[in-house]
């Protein structure tokens, strides 16, 4: 039984299925990457893992409790669990501070421990002079640096983070992020699931990944076994193209015939 | 025994309201010859007397919440620095009723009385409304209930049509002693849970903790109410209806009060679909209406639960009126009818708590703000 199981988990909003069948299962201080075309299920699957939706068939279980089976599993969970979407939403007349002190507060982080945890997170993230202005004068990509201290400082053991290197981060905030999940990494103190587009990332962060396509999972494995997948020896985005779109180069190649230029391979 | 200090009266509140009464009859001493004179001087001897009326009932409440800790947190916090506790005198002056109270109701009343020609007996019942109110609401959550059905229930009492004043006065005095013994109380419990880190989280809007966090992170879920506590107060807003229905047979003529009493049961039947709003607003059906019909799930009983309530209500309001009719008094038709309601939409399930945490729901954030951070935007 791992931390996070997710078992025979299909879902449609309309008629089109969004998630068929999915079942992975997350063993603790594992990292997870979640790839996959746009549209294709993966915010979804963290929607249903973060309890946000409930399937039409299957179910999750976080820590052994399934979601939504009793109120006291489902209070458990939620004291356990933070989850960042792709576009977070920050309450625009707060400080940036006041916002971070009350997400720790509220997973219940000591004011000893939260409020040198908050300061370090806001230097890290060169949020210190922001921190005290109100969050409606941040820029897009200073929200979404609180947005990801909100995440680290309630200390919760499971981290669901849609797409947390999207939406304007700058350099060194992708590089604080890429350490402090790295670190979380190597002490296995949370699990963590994160759907993320950049195959680099992948490789360099995740213990094990998992790609949804047409709402299916049609990969879950470690990176190593990924990249070797049928035998041969391919880069993430190369496994990963041969995986989702098997096409890719063809249309590519295709497409610089029509501009005139050299093909590649040839 | 250490004296306590002389009752502060809110002294602000007191010269706004000598303002506004001294305006009022200003005007009616101008000798405008354009206005009509009678009309003017009725209207400002009215509204003089609601003014004094409406100023009772504010200084009876100004009286509990500028010396109850409950109220004033800065007061609170500096009393958990002393050495004060229950059973002593508070600092500030006492939450209970005192002989200074007089000093500040009789006036009033005695004005009320000479000027607005209203009885002493009005000025003293709005202090008293005022004063009861404010000291059960400092109540803390959970233990404030049942002094609120008692109070509800004495308040009642003075609309009955055998309200006399030897039948007022007992009813005064219950409603005091039942305010103290709440005061007692709440003062017992002293310093409640104001050490409790996640208290000022708990009690701030959950729109403040902004989206997904102020749903599906672990936030206070409102407690499901007890039966026994359900039902009293289906009880009692059933009585309250009685109670009012009664006090219009007994002023306006029988066909305007009938009128007025068929529509009480529709108005409830909104009130309990305003439940359906309570539960389903930012939590959706997991597939759509169209999703339904094609995969034949057209019923999805995690979900269509929360349904069954407000439809049995709006069945009984349209039901239980047509059964009574010729078969009771009107009072106890309306009274009876809106008892089943209540009962019905205070008492059936699911409670909000269930239903938040385990109703096959989807969430959706309930106002429309623009995400911070737009879609598809990825820096590499």
């Amino acid at each position: 039984m791992g931390m996070i199981d997710v078992s025979n988990v299909t879902h449609h909003y309309g008629v089109k299925p969004v998630l068929r069948d999915v079942s992975l299962s997350v063993e603790k201080g594992e990292l997870i990457a979640l790839m996959g075309p746009n549209g294709m299920g993966k915010s979804t699957l963290m929607a249903v893992m973060a309890g946000i939706m409930w399937p039409v068939k299957g179910y999750v279980e976080i820590d052994g409790k399934r979601r939504r089976s009793s109120e006291a599993a489902e209070l458990a969970i939620r004291q356990k669990v933070v989850y960042l979407t792709a576009e977070p939403w920050l309450p625009q007349f707060r400080t940036g501070r006041q916002w971070l002190l009350a997400s720790g507060r509220l997973y219940g982080v000591a004011d000893d421990r939260l409020l040198p945890h908050a300061e370090s997170l806001l230097d890290v993230f060169d949020l210190s002079e922001k921190a005290d202005s109100l969050v409606s004068s941040y820029s897009t990509g200073q929200k979404k640096k609180m947005a990801l201290c909100t995440a680290l400082v309630t200390d919760a053991p499971v981290m669901l983070l849609d797409e947390p290197f999207a939406g304007g981060l700058d350099p060194s905030a992708i590089f604080a992020l890429r350490r402090i999940l790295l670190h979380h990494r190597e002490k296995r103190d949370r699990t963590v699931v994160i759907a993320t587009p950049v195959p680099e990332l992948v490789t360099e962060l995740a213990d094990r990944v998992g790609v949804i396509a047409d709402g299916k999972l049609v990969a879950f494995d470690t990176v190593a076994a990924f990249c070797k997948r049928d035998g041969v020896e391919r880069s993430l985005e190369d496994a990963y193209q041969t995986i989702v779109n098997p096409h890719t180069l063809d249309k590519f190649n295709r497409y610089l015939q029509v501009v005139g230029l050299q093909v590649v391979g040839q | 025994m250490k004296r306590r200090q002389f009752l502060k009266f809110p002294i602000t509140a007191l010269a706004i309201l000598l303002m506004l009464y001294v305006t009022f009859t200003l005007v009616a001493m101008l000798d405008v010859p354009t206005w009509n004179w009678t009309a003017v001087r009725g209207s400002s001897q009215f509204f003089r007397g609601v003014l004094l009326v409406g100023g009772c009932v504010i200084a009876g409440a100004l009286r509990i919440s500028l010396l109850h800790p409950h109220y004033a947190q800065k007061y609170a916090g500096w009393l958990m620095s002393t050495p004060w506790h229950p059973g002593l005198q508070l600092p500030l002056g006492p939450v209970d009723l005192v002989w200074e109270d007089l000093l500040l109701v009789v006036p009033l009343g005695a004005l009320a009385q000479v000027d607005a020609g209203i009885s002493l007996w009005l000025p003293v019942t709005a202090y008293l409304l005022g004063y009861s109110w404010a000291g059960v609401l400092a109540l803390r959550e959970g233990r404030s209930h049942w002094f609120s059905l008692g109070l509800a229930f004495l308040w009642s009492i003075p609309l009955l049509r055998l309200a006399s004043p030897w039948i007022l006065l007992p009813t005064l005095i219950a409603i005091d002693l039942l305010t103290r013994g709440g005061l007692s109380i709440s003062l017992r419990h002293f310093p409640w849970d104001l050490g409790d880190p996640m208290r000022e989280t708990h009690r701030r809007p959950r729109s403040s903790l902004a989206w997904p966090l102020d749903r599906v992170g672990p936030v206070a879920v409102p407690q499901p109410i007890p039966l026994a506590l359900g039902l009293a107060t289906a009880a009692m807003i059933a009585w309250w209806v009685f109670v009012v229905v009664n006090l219009l047979a007994g002023v306006f003529d029988g066909i305007l009060v009938q009128t007025l009493a068929t529509e009480i049961p529709p108005v409830c039947a909104l009130i309990c679909v305003g439940r359906l709003l309570q539960y389903c607003l930012g939590y959706s059906p997991p597939i759509s209406v169209m999703g339904r019909v094609m995969t034949g799930r057209l019923l999805i009983p995690g979900y269509d639960h929360v349904f069954i309530a407000p439809a049995v209500c709006c069945l009984l309001a349209w039901l239980l009126p047509r059964v009574f009719a010729n078969h009771l008094p009107l009072q106890v038709s309306s009274a009876f009818t809106v008892l089943c309601m209540a009962g019905v939409a205070i008492n059936m399930g699911p409670t909000v708590q269930s239903w938040r945490l385990t109703g096959h729901h989807r969430l959706f954030p309930m106002t429309r703000r623009e995400p911070v951070v737009p879609k598809g935007r990825n820096t590499r």
